[in-house]
């Protein structure tokens, strides 16, 4: 019972994944999310974690989902292309690395003391993973990173005020950006290394504006 | 009376020159450079010739946390090169004061920096205050070619810069490697020169250590694979500073060795012997054939300090008493007749409106014997004349290598016949010949002459007495090689014993 | 019922002495929050910055306080010992220069002077708990406390295109290093069994087997090096540095790089003189070949570069790389060589940035090399300081900077790893191909084409005094280091090296 939910729950939480990336209406990408965290519940359910498991569909699948999907609904449906990478040798280097990574972790998992695959599991205690035992180690043993995570919330939500809001009465409306003419090609900013790279420069067009939409941030 | 004093003195002139009127900015360094001139001279006469050790020594702690002192001394390796930098020095700076120059305060400041810095140098009895003073004795340099220099000084002065501080940033690794290495016995940790010396270094260590050092000081002088940034930076420098840093900065290069890397790495010393006086071999050839086909006066001269100063490595690294002995003499020489050629080929340019290239001038002599006779003086000492100080002093370079590897000498050889082709070339296209195209012949004036004769008159000076150095580098000279040369032949033993006690009076 | 819970639960003892520097710094932060919803210019302009320096020298006090303290605080989160304390200081002086630079700084007025300064406290707070931290979570809690606020204070000037474009930039690339961070010490957890540094160096050595063998530590350590490397800079993920420090604004540039490099770095020298000390040999010729890498990308990167803010970014990177000799050889020498060259590196970084902060304000070059044309005989009192930067940062005799290197070398030759003393020698000859470059542009101009004149000089006493403190700073301690080791001494045996 518990293998063939670990594998539904896993072929879920890939399928998952793999769809946010690669379907291309944000609303199925939000959705296929939401599978994703709530197969993610289910893994964390076979661990014996039933705390992290519900906050996991609360917080996450509940409040945070409902949050991007409000954002979705504001701005997004524009439907712009997401463009492919330019450079070459990016394409090749990329998944290079990632396939090295996977080998690497498979390597480590699978390499080592994971006794608990062979037998039956890890010793726990009965209330392992239940909210009292964490509450006693966040006021315990972890006391300090707790109330720090806390003003980390606080500090969050004022640095994400401060960018979102606009203020009225500066000094001078600015004129965007015209320095960003002075910054000469070749001075090896990463998005040139990228080629092409994170945001297009309104200046970098002129290089190869077949791809590019005159897309500028903000 | 202490060191101190005459190492700083320059340098605290040259502050309130930075703070003073433009008017008398060179004035208060020339007085700055007179003091300490004086005071050298002082010390030298009450130099003890007999006393083995160190002499006026000023030892403090000055980085405790790595054993690392402010220790200055000075004996018979440096005190003849300290007279003669304070003497170049104050000539150099009072060339200077004549003249006009944009920003003087800060040209004074630098170069009274800059003497400050060498005199360091050249007292350092620590190994990190002797690597501090050698990096900093080439900043005032860059500044003053950068801001004061000719065509193209920029590039130049920073190819200059970069090239010597690979050698000084790969000298310092070697010289905290020493220390560090040394005191992995157990020993405290000391960088001082005279307690590094008993430190046995494993020969492996020494080698590389040698090769750090070396570097350092052969970009310095430079010599011949090593020379790079030579001709750039001397084509632009401006000419008083030239005349010091190729006559004096490239001798403490030339003295670290003697001081430093020879009793201190005997091992790796003797292993590279050969290396070295390829080197210098090379260096006297290629030196002496380039400065015969120059036409540029400054390149000449700076070609030919690259010939002369692979005769003083050539001397040292014979690594026999009388090599070395004869290498200290020929610093001496060298840094006098430098110079007052470089001070000289300034007047010979301002004659021939601002053209440093021999086939512009000639014919002067007729209209300014003073300055052809002047001329003609430094330029057979440069040659070697018999009868010269230079002469003794590549003689027992040449002697000394002789005793080992004679091949070497008899190359070397050829090196004395070239360097009289091209000083007499140098001397006869610019004072005899036809009055250059851009020539204007004009006697010297009273206040350059004021520089420039009793500059010739020392020349003159060393001639006839050249024991006076010679007696001062005998008893350290050898004591400087002798552990190199019981490297060398461990055979020799007795031999050189016997050579110790037979130079020591 | 919530009685008996309450009596089983042994709530921690809190050393509320030790732990009163970085309890200042958040009361400070939240205060400044809150005097900054207060109306009026003046307050904004003048109380809040105030209020930020007295926090600052509050902390300061208390830190001074506390030296010589050596003990473990909050269930073993935090180490309050020589080596945080030091830190403590540097991240102090580095906050009230920032605030120094940021008086006159258009990004305050756009993001609101109290968010502005309460962010800054907020990182630096954060920068506190990480170089204390002892176990992991504290540390990766620290870690995101010292980089969100610095993501928001990249892109706070809102109107410039270039900010925002920081901001994002270092976000993204600050998060995927924050996650490999955390997947590393997930691993870390998972192979030891603790989340305590002391743990974790009792079940390495008990267990009697070493990293090389157990491939979930070693992924583990591998992961978080990698995301230590992407905080600290460290070539190769050093990638997003030019950019952002471009992008943001000077202040933040400045603070970034000293503030954040020195609290990378003294996380880094816990971590890896604490937890995996024992296993130094498996980890030693990782850490050297990353040295390695970040001096000679770091100083080759720089030389191409027209900028003296992206200039100074590739020179902190390699800088980053001279540090990491200290922790290569993992020795209590090294350490110091490490945190000594911190103290002289934020000295000398701070004077460089405070003339580029006054000449930004004084041109319209912004921070191009054009910008300091010809600055020697305009603005000697400008000139000055930024050469005596360059020259310390070249590691020229006679200022701070040459001492550091002379420790790192001594360290690096102590631990027989005389190769990268080597190497630092040869990378402090290519960097000064650039630092002589602004020292020429200065001191050297062409005398054909005079810049034209675009200065608009209007008096900033505040940064020229900074400017100034801070140079000759620089030289004093090139001449008598001795206070810095006074200062830096016995940090290593305080955490328990040789």
């Amino acid at each position: 019972m518990v293998e063939i939910l670990f594998f539904i729950a896993a072929i879920g939480a890939i399928a998952g994944a793999v769809g946010v990336v690669v379907l291309e209406n944000p609303f199925y990408s939000v959705l296929s999310l939401v599978a994703h965290l709530l197969s993610l519940a289910l893994l964390f359910l076979l661990l014996e974690a039933q705390f992290v498991a519900a906050v996991q569909v609360v917080v996450y699948a509940g409040a945070v989902m409902v949050l991007y999907v409000f954002v979705v609904s504001y701005v997004g449906g524009q439907n712009l292309p997401i463009r492919a990478v330019n450079s070459p040798s990016l394409r090749i280097a990329a998944p290079l690395f990632a396939f090295c990574l996977f080998v690497e972790l498979m390597i480590a998992t699978l390499g080592t003391g994971l006794s608990a695959i062979s037998s039956e599991g890890p010793k726990l205690a009965a209330n392992y993973g239940e909210p009292e035992q964490i509450g006693e180690l966040l006021l315990t043993k972890f006391l300090l990173p707790f109330e720090v995570a806390s003003f980390l919330l606080l500090i969050a939500a004022v640095g994400a005020v401060m960018l979102a809001r606009r203020r009225r009465g500066l000094d001078e409306p600015e004129v965007p950006a015209p320095l960003g003419l002075l910054r000469p090609a070749g001075t090896g900013t990463m998005a040139e290394s990228a080629g092409g790279g994170f945001f297009r420069k309104s200046t970098a067009s002129a290089s190869d504006d077949s791809t590019s939409t005159g897309r500028d941030l903000g | 009376m202490s060191l101190s004093i005459i190492i700083w003195l320059p340098a605290v002139a040259g502050a309130l020159s930075l703070l003073a009127p433009r008017a008398v900015a060179g004035r208060l360094a020339v007085v700055g450079a007179l003091a300490t001139l004086v005071l050298a001279v002082i010390l030298l006469v009450g130099f003890d010739n007999s006393a083995p050790g160190l002499q006026n020594v000023t030892d403090q702690n000055w980085i405790s946390a790595l054993g690392i002192h402010y220790k200055l001394g000075i004996d018979g390796l440096n005190v003849w090169l300290l007279t003669t930098t304070a003497m170049l020095f104050f000539a150099a700076i009072l060339f200077a004061s004549f003249r006009e120059w944009e920003r003087p305060n800060l040209f004074f400041f630098f170069f009274a920096v800059a003497e400050s810095a060498v005199l360091g140098a050249f007292c350092a009895q620590d190994l990190i205050l002797f690597v501090v003073f050698f990096d900093l004795m080439l900043i005032p340099f860059y500044f003053i070619t950068g801001m004061w220099g000719g065509e193209g000084r920029v590039q130049a002065t920073t190819k200059m810069v970069i090239y010597t501080l690979i050698g000084s940033l790969l000298m310092l690794v070697a010289a905290v490697a020493t220390g560090v290495i040394a005191a992995e016995g157990g020993q405290p940790l000391t960088f001082a020169i005279s307690g590094l010396q008993q430190a046995g270094l494993s020969t492996g260590t020494q080698e590389w250590i040698f090769l750090g050092f070396a570097a350092a000081f052969l970009v310095k002088m430079p010599l011949f694979p090593l020379h790079g940034w030579m001709p750039d930076a001397y084509r632009t420098m401006p000419l008083p500073a030239l005349a010091v840093f190729s006559g004096i900065l490239s001798k403490v290069a030339a003295y670290g060795f003697l001081r430093i890397v020879i009793p201190l790495f005997p091992d790796g010393a003797a292993h590279f012997q050969e290396l070295l006086l390829l080197i210098a071999l090379a260096s006297i050839i290629y030196g002496s054939v380039m400065a015969f086909t120059q036409t540029n006066l400054r390149l000449i001269f700076g070609f030919s300090s690259v010939a002369q100063l692979g005769f003083i490595v050539l001397g040292i690294f014979a690594l026999s008493p009388r090599g070395a002995e004869g290498a200290l003499l020929q610093m001496v020489n060298h840094a006098v007749i430098t110079v007052p050629v470089f001070l000289i080929i300034a007047l010979l340019a301002a004659r021939s409106r601002g053209s440093e290239d021999i086939r512009e001038m000639g014919g002067l002599a007729f209209r300014a014997p003073l300055l052809a006779a002047l001329f003609l003086i430094v330029s057979l000492a440069t040659l070697a004349m018999p009868g010269s100080s230079n002469f003794i002093g590549e003689f027992y370079i040449l002697l000394g290598v002789f005793e080992s590897k004679t091949v070497i000498a008899i190359i070397a050889f050829s090196g004395v016949a070239m360097a009289a082709v091209y000083a007499l070339r140098a001397y006869i296209s610019t004072m005899h010949n036809r009055v250059g195209a851009q020539a204007t012949p004009r006697e010297i004036g009273l206040q350059d002459a004021l520089v420039l004769v009793p500059l010739v008159l020392v020349i003159l000076a060393l001639a006839i007495y050249p024991q006076a150095p010679l007696k001062a580098a005998q008893g350290p000279a050898a004591r400087s090689v002798a552990k190199a040369r019981l490297a060398l032949d461990p055979l020799d033993q007795r031999a050189s014993t016997q050579k110790i006690s037979q130079v020591t009076p | 019922m919530i009685a008996a819970a309450a009596t089983s639960i042994k709530a921690p003892y809190i050393d509320w002495a030790a732990f009163s520097p970085i309890v200042a710094l958040i009361c400070g932060a939240v205060i400044v929050l809150l005097i900054g919803l207060l109306p009026g210019r003046r307050v904004r302009e003048q109380i809040v910055p105030g209020a930020t320096v007295l926090t600052l020298l509050a902390t300061l006090g208390l830190t001074i306080w506390q030296w010589g303290e050596n003990t473990s605080i909050i269930s073993g989160a935090l180490a309050v010992d020589r080596l945080s304390l030091v830190l403590n200081v540097v991240f102090v002086a580095t906050g009230l220069v920032t605030v120094v630079m940021s008086l006159r700084e258009r990004a305050t007025v756009q993001a609101g002077q109290g968010e502005y300064y309460t962010l800054l406290l907020a990182s630096l707070a954060g920068m506190a708990v990480l170089v204390a931290a002892q176990n992991l979570v504290t540390l990766f809690v620290g870690i995101e406390l010292l980089s969100i606020p610095l993501y928001v204070l990249c892109a706070s000037e809102l109107q410039r295109e270039k900010s925002l474009e920081a901001g994002l930039k270092y976000l993204v690339i600050g998060s995927v290093g924050s996650a490999t961070l955390l997947f590393g010490l997930s691993f870390i957890y998972g192979a030891t069994g603790s989340t305590d540094f002391s743990g974790i160096a009792a079940a390495l050595s008990s267990k009697g087997e070493t990293i090389a063998s157990n491939p979930l530590m070693l992924t583990g350590l591998g992961m978080a090096v990698v995301g230590l490397g992407f905080k600290a800079a460290i070539a190769p993920f050093h990638q997003w540095t030019p950019d952002v420090y471009e992008g943001a604004p000077s202040p933040i540039t400045s603070f970034m790089s000293v503030a954040t490099k020195a609290a990378a770095f003294g996380i880094f020298l816990r971590f890896m003189d604490v937890a995996v000390i024992d296993e130094a040999l498996t980890w030693q010729p990782l850490l050297a070949a990353l040295a390695a890498i970040t001096i000679v990308v770091g100083n080759v990167g720089a030389l191409a570069q027209t900028s003296v803010k992206r200039i100074l970014a590739w020179s902190s990177v390699a800088q980053g790389g001279y540090l990491l000799v200290g922790i290569v050889v993992s020795s209590a020498a090294g350490l110091e060589a490490t945190l000594y060259y911190l103290v002289v590196y934020v000295v000398m970084n701070l004077a460089a940035f405070s003339v580029v902060v006054a000449r930004e304000r004084e041109t319209t070059h912004g921070d191009s090399l054009s910008a300091f044309a010809g600055l020697g005989s305009k603005r000697p009192i400008l000139a000055v300081p930024m050469t005596i930067a360059m020259l310390s940062l070249a590691g020229i005799p006679a200022t701070a900077g040459f001492i550091g290197k002379l420790n790192l070398i001594g360290a690096s030759v102590d631990g027989d790893y005389a190769w990268l003393g080597v190497l630092i020698a040869i990378g402090s000859a290519i960097s000064l191909a650039y630092y002589l470059r602004i020292v020429a542009v200065m001191w050297m101009p062409d005398r054909r084409g005079d810049s034209p004149e675009t200065d608009r000089p209007h008096g900033q006493p505040e940064i020229i005094g900074l400017a100034i403190i801070c140079s000759a700073a620089t030289i004093f301690f090139g001449i008598i280091p001795s206070p810095i080791y006074d200062l830096v001494r016995g940090a290593g045996e305080s955490i328990g090296l040789l």
